[in-house]
């Protein structure tokens, strides 16, 4: 207990210094006001979280991030099954695949919202397509990776192919999908602020694309100290996930 | 050959391994390999290493079809896995599921089966009990020794309840003593069962101390060389067994077959 907690009074000490070295040059106007001050921005967040609207946005993000990264993840996971597992679906759409992942998915943002106006439903998508890449290929590079004896093992033991994909394919490329997964978790984040940014105004990301017009930096580095934990507390929360999960690959 | 054929008829073939050739592109791995395993039946197969042993076991399961002959399991072609024919396969560190406990990888075979999930603690116990791994039932395979590995795989094997159990080398990773401790279970299992057994070794005696037949293999292209009655009394054991003379008999004529290459 002790060392965990010199442990992280040793993480703090950087944060702490930056922050105490920003203070001291705004207080002596050594640092252009648009930046704000961690004193003031402390008040932002002090007040933003008693009147409810910070939880209000981070909630509409984090809500918008988990939809868009749950149906991007699911579709992938099964296209990279298929692909992972059938070498004329892997060689029908691999180049194709590879083409369409090269495309930054803000850069679509304009496309899409000819396509679907502005709003919730636009985010969820550009978070939903932008996480589809990272799973997709994780799941089929997972899925390729399986022990050839263990699906001898599968076509000895006679089972089928949903079997053998559930029993099987499945499990042992549940790591390596699980890394896809992270992966996706962070970039759905990212995406779904700028989508909130350019065209969907609610979020976090609209929160801080509002304080900048409104000229409140102190809010704006409120919303972003926000967005900076809800981003840790996610990969912290899926990082034991994954801890759990994958207890048998420790000995 | 005469009396081959009087020996089918006495006890019908259960394995029948007809003129079974093997090419892969120009390379002949095995020609013309033809006999047949009668009902109870514990043959051991030894041949230099790269003779098409594991070709052939493969064949044998349906794992992979020869480039000429045929494999028939009773009156049937074998052209795919039979759930009558189990394998148990040399590496069992690559065949057993990492995710899995030891109970869970026995399950897995029960699964295949589709029996009642409502059977399978009593099954699992029994098998647990039969391979000795009752202390193990709820460790993963990266938790065990090579010796309980091979009998996690061993109890899959007979939970497919399989007419025919085909081995390949599956105690040529383990030390000794494991080894032998391991012969003697696998030895009363197949009395306790009416399983026939096929067993690939490229040890000698543990080929003999086995089988009650032998059957010779020789490389490039992998062919019988001999087909070896044993006739050593059972119960086998360690010690008196490999110093009766019968033994040492084989032994001699198993060394000179195979360094007659
Ligand atoms: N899939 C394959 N493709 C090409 N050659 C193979 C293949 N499988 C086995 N062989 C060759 O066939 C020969 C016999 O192999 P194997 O049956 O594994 O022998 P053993 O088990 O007796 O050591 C070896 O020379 C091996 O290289
Ligand atoms: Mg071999």
């Amino acid at each position: 207990m002790n060392a965990r907690a010199a442990k992280a009074g040793r993480a703090a000490v950087f944060p702490l210094l930056l922050l105490g070295g920003w203070d001291g040059l705004a207080r002596a106007h050594a640092l252009p006001d648009s930046l704000s001050r961690p004193t003031t921005i402390v008040a932002a967040l002090v007040s933003t979280v008693a009147d409810g609207s910070l939880w209000a946005m981070a909630g509409q993000t984090l809500i918008a991030a988990a939809a868009g990264w749950a149906l991007g993840s699911l579709l992938a996971i099964g296209a990279g099954i298929a692909i992972g597992t059938t070498p004329v679906v892997r060689s029908i759409v691999g180049p194709a695949l590879e083409l369409m992942r090269s495309v930054p998915p803000v850069a679509l943002i304009p496309v899409a919202l000819l396509a679907l106006g502005l709003g919730p439903k636009l985010e969820i998508l550009m978070v939903a397509f932008a996480v589809f890449w990272p799973v997709v290929l994780f799941t089929a590079a997972g899925v390729r990776s399986i022990d050839a004896r263990l699906l001898e093992v599968a076509r000895a033991l006679r089972f089928g192919a949903a079997q053998r994909i559930l029993h099987f394919v499945l499990p042992a490329a549940a790591a390596t999908i699980a890394v896809g997964l992270r992966v996706a978790a962070g970039l759905a984040l990212v995406v779904a602020v700028t989508t909130e940014i350019i065209a969907n105004p609610s979020g976090l990301g609209y929160g801080i694309a509002f304080a900048s017009t409104a000229l409140r930096p102190d809010l704006m580095f409120a919303d972003l100290f926000v967005l900076a934990l809800l981003g840790f507390g996610v990969n912290a929360l899926l990082v034991a996930a994954q801890r759990r999960l994958f207890a048998w690959a420790r000995r | 050959m005469l009396f081959e054929n009087v020996l089918d008829v006495l006890a019908p073939a259960v394995l029948d391994v007809r003129h079974v050739g093997m090419r892969y592109e120009s390379r002949e791995v095995m020609r013309d390999i033809h006999f047949a395993l009668t009902a109870g039946d514990f043959v051991s197969i030894v041949g230099p290493s790269g003779c098409g042993k594991t070709t052939l076991l493969r064949a044998m399961a349906g794992l992979t079809e020869p480039t000429s002959g045929s494999v028939r399991f009773k009156d049937r072609e074998i052209r795919e896995p039979q759930s009558e024919v189990a394998i148990v396969f040399q590496d069992y560190n690559r065949a057993l599921l990492p995710w899995r406990t030891v109970r869970g990888n026995i399950a897995l075979a029960l699964e295949a089966r589709r029996i009642a999930r409502s059977e399978h603690p009593a099954r699992i116990a029994d098998l647990l009990r039969r391979v000795g791994l009752t202390r193990h039932a709820d460790h993963y395979p990266a938790q065990l020794s090579g010796g309980l590995q091979q009998r996690v795989q061993i109890a899959r094997a007979l939970a497919q309840e399989p007419q025919v159990l085909l081995m390949d080398e599956p105690f040529g990773a383990l030390d000794a003593i494991t080894r032998q401790r391991l012969q003697d279970e696998l030895l009363e299992i197949w009395s306790a069962t009416s399983t026939t057994m096929v067993f690939i070794t490229h040890d000698l005696e543990e080929a003999i101390y086995l089988g009650n037949r032998i059957i010779v293999l020789e490389a490039n292209p992998g062919r019988v060389a001999a087909d070896i009655r044993v006739d050593l009394a059972r119960p086998r054991h360690q010690l008196t067994t490999r110093e009766d003379s019968r033994f040492l008999a084989i032994r001699h004529q198993l060394f000179g077959l195979l360094s007659a290459e």
